[in-house]
């Protein structure tokens, strides 16, 4: 093959890049962007709450004490369980706060995930074949589309046992239209994609084309999605809870403490207003988050994310 | 590769394909095409845009349903044959596409890309995949430092390489090239056209070449058919075609085509 002229001699040949990949690169671009790296310390933050603390507070975060009740906060007279105050039965705050963030967090995540996970492989079925299983699924959505999630929600666990299981999947159901039809949309365009037709000619099957070639890109579109949702699933669960047939005590997540403190919002601001600055910046660290993620796992995009040093971009 | 077989590689008899237009009407695309492909060959068919050259070898490859017509591979009726059973005969047509651009997965890295196919093909999974890549883009003029590299990060030229550099993978018969530099610099272009030409040669691959750059047929072509409107105007060697163009659509494309 001596004869064939190298491409190396020819045209620019970036050499090594060492411009890292992968994994590393992520971490290495969301050090340099303040607005994502806050949300992701917050929900790393809320993870960790989560996941270590509530055994141990669990006894302390439940009882009741009614010399205490509406106790307000910024005051270690009481411990510093009561630093954020009480609510209407003496119960401290600031460990409701955390047993909440467990409710919450479990309720809203297992729903998101599964909705998108159905949704996001329900869509690209739907995209990549069409025909008659892309217009039973789509029939279905704009069904599903016309119910109120809430009503069928309240429907369905006025019927079945109010649990976390059955939260979890109610507010999945009603959500993985969503997803399908973002799957779906992109699905459809990128059937057309010439790449396709190249995976086509070297003898991939449909559902590896469907596997390789269209999930990678449809992932971040639903990831996106998937943590907006994230949001309103959180406030979903939350007023189902308030209705009585979400969480039950001695459970408790973010939204029944908002609904619980409801009453005594003009005495006792704090009771709801914590809970509620809780809901908003886990939406807003979560939307952030996805609007970053989005942007810097696309090889286009990434320039915007990445400071090179002078010179160092070279001709693609 | 089996280029010892007498016989033609490709049979193509009466191919035919329609596309289903809207309000029922049909676009005639390809119509009673026939021609045979020899081994080491390279056929060209020429013809302007929207002439059909180009479902042509998607409808060979089956890429593209053809509606009627018969493509035979050695003997084999690929066409008579289900999806499943067709399978396993991908590898040894392989295609190359207009635009690098677009026919290389934005997501995968070179070294994917390339090693992609045996994932199908598990028979022709090689022990060191790697190693493998590394020879192929060898053989199609690249650095292996490419191989972690994305399809952004090279150029036009580089990308076609890697296209070409997969497709060898699978040790291919022959290969459909659907104007395989048209979408390249100019400059580039002639490092692609040697490379193709180079590989014919050292491993005795068929070629059929779609394009419409006449000078570059000539250059590159045993025989020619020329297109028009979906039907095949003319049939010849290329010597034959263009001292001695006996269609009158042909030498109004010679005609047209200045730097003959």
């Amino acid at each position: 093959m001596s004869s064939v002229p190298a491409a190396s001699e020819l045209e620019v040949v970036p050499a090594a890049d060492p411009r890292p990949t992968g994994g590393r690169l992520t971490v290495h671009r969301l050090l340099r962007s303040p607005s994502a790296l806050l949300s992701a310390s917050w929900l790393a933050f809320l993870v960790v709450v989560a996941v270590a603390l509530p055994p141990f507070v669990e006894t302390a975060a439940n009882r009741q004490d009614l010399s205490l009740r509406l106790l307000p906060p910024f005051s270690l007279d009481e411990g510093f369980a009561f630093v954020l105050g009480a609510d209407s039965l003496g119960r401290p705050e600031l460990l409701q706060l955390v047993m909440g963030t467990r409710s919450s967090l479990l309720v809203a995540v297992t729903a998101v995930a599964a909705a998108a996970v159905v949704g996001m492989a329900l869509g690209l079925v739907s995209g990549y074949f069409g025909g008659w299983v892309d217009e039973i699924l789509m029939r279905i959505a704009d069904v599903m589309h016309t119910i109120p999630s809430l009503l069928l929600a309240l429907a369905v666990l006025y019927v079945l046992q109010p649990s976390v299981g059955n939260l979890v999947i109610v507010l999945a159901v009603t959500r993985v239209p969503v997803y399908l039809r973002t799957a779906r949309a992109e699905a459809l365009a990128l059937r057309e994609r010439v790449f396709v037709e190249s995976s086509r000619a070297v003898g991939a099957r449909d559902w590896r084309i469907i596997r390789t070639d269209l999930a990678p890109l449809v992932v971040p579109t639903i990831r996106t999605v998937a943590m907006l949702e994230l949001a309103s699933v959180l406030l979903a669960a939350a007023g189902l809870s308030f209705l009585g047939i979400g969480l039950q005590r001695p459970d408790v997540d973010w939204g029944m403490m908002v609904a619980d403190g409801r009453a005594y919002l003009a005495s006792a601001w704090w009771v709801t207003v914590l809970p509620g600055v809780a809901i908003v910046l886990t939406a807003l660290a979560a939307n952030l988050l996805s609007n970053w993620l989005r942007a810097a796992e696309d090889p286009a995009q990434a320039a915007r994310f990445v400071r090179r040093p002078r010179g160092g971009r070279r001709a693609a | 590769m089996q280029a010892d077989q007498p016989g033609p590689v490709l049979e193509v008899r009466g191919l035919r394909t329609v596309f289903d237009g809207r309000g029922g009407r049909e676009t005639v695309a390809v119509d009673d095409a026939s021609f045979d492909v020899a081994p080491g060959q390279c056929l060209a068919v020429v013809g302007e845009s929207g002439s059909g050259k180009s479902t042509l070898a998607r409808s060979v490859l089956r890429l593209v349903e053809p509606t009627a017509g018969r493509v035979r591979y050695r003997g084999t009726d690929l066409t008579a044959l289900d999806r499943r059973a067709l399978r396993p005969y991908r590898r040894h047509l392989q295609m190359i596409f207009q635009d690098p651009y677009a026919s290389l997965h934005p997501r995968q890295s070179v070294l994917r890309l390339v090693s992609e196919p045996w994932r199908i093909h598990r028979d022709l999974m090689p022990e060191d995949p790697c190693a493998r890549v590394a020879e192929l883009l060898e053989q199609v003029g690249m650095p292996p430092a490419v191989i972690d590299m994305h399809p952004t990060q090279l150029s036009g030229g580089q990308r076609q390489r890697v296209a070409i550099a997969r497709a060898l993978g699978l040790e291919p018969d022959v290969l459909v090239l659907d104007e395989p530099v048209s979408a390249l610099d100019v400059s580039i272009q002639a490092q692609v056209i040697a490379l193709l030409m180079e590989l014919q040669q050292s491993l005795g691959l068929t070629y059929l070449f779609i394009s419409h750059d006449l000078a570059l047929v000539r250059l590159v072509a045993s025989e020619v058919i020329v297109m028009h409107h979906g039907v095949f105007v003319e049939t010849g060697t290329t010597e034959r075609v263009f001292e001695d163009p006996r269609d009158e659509y042909t030498r109004s494309l010679l005609a047209a085509s200045p730097h003959l």
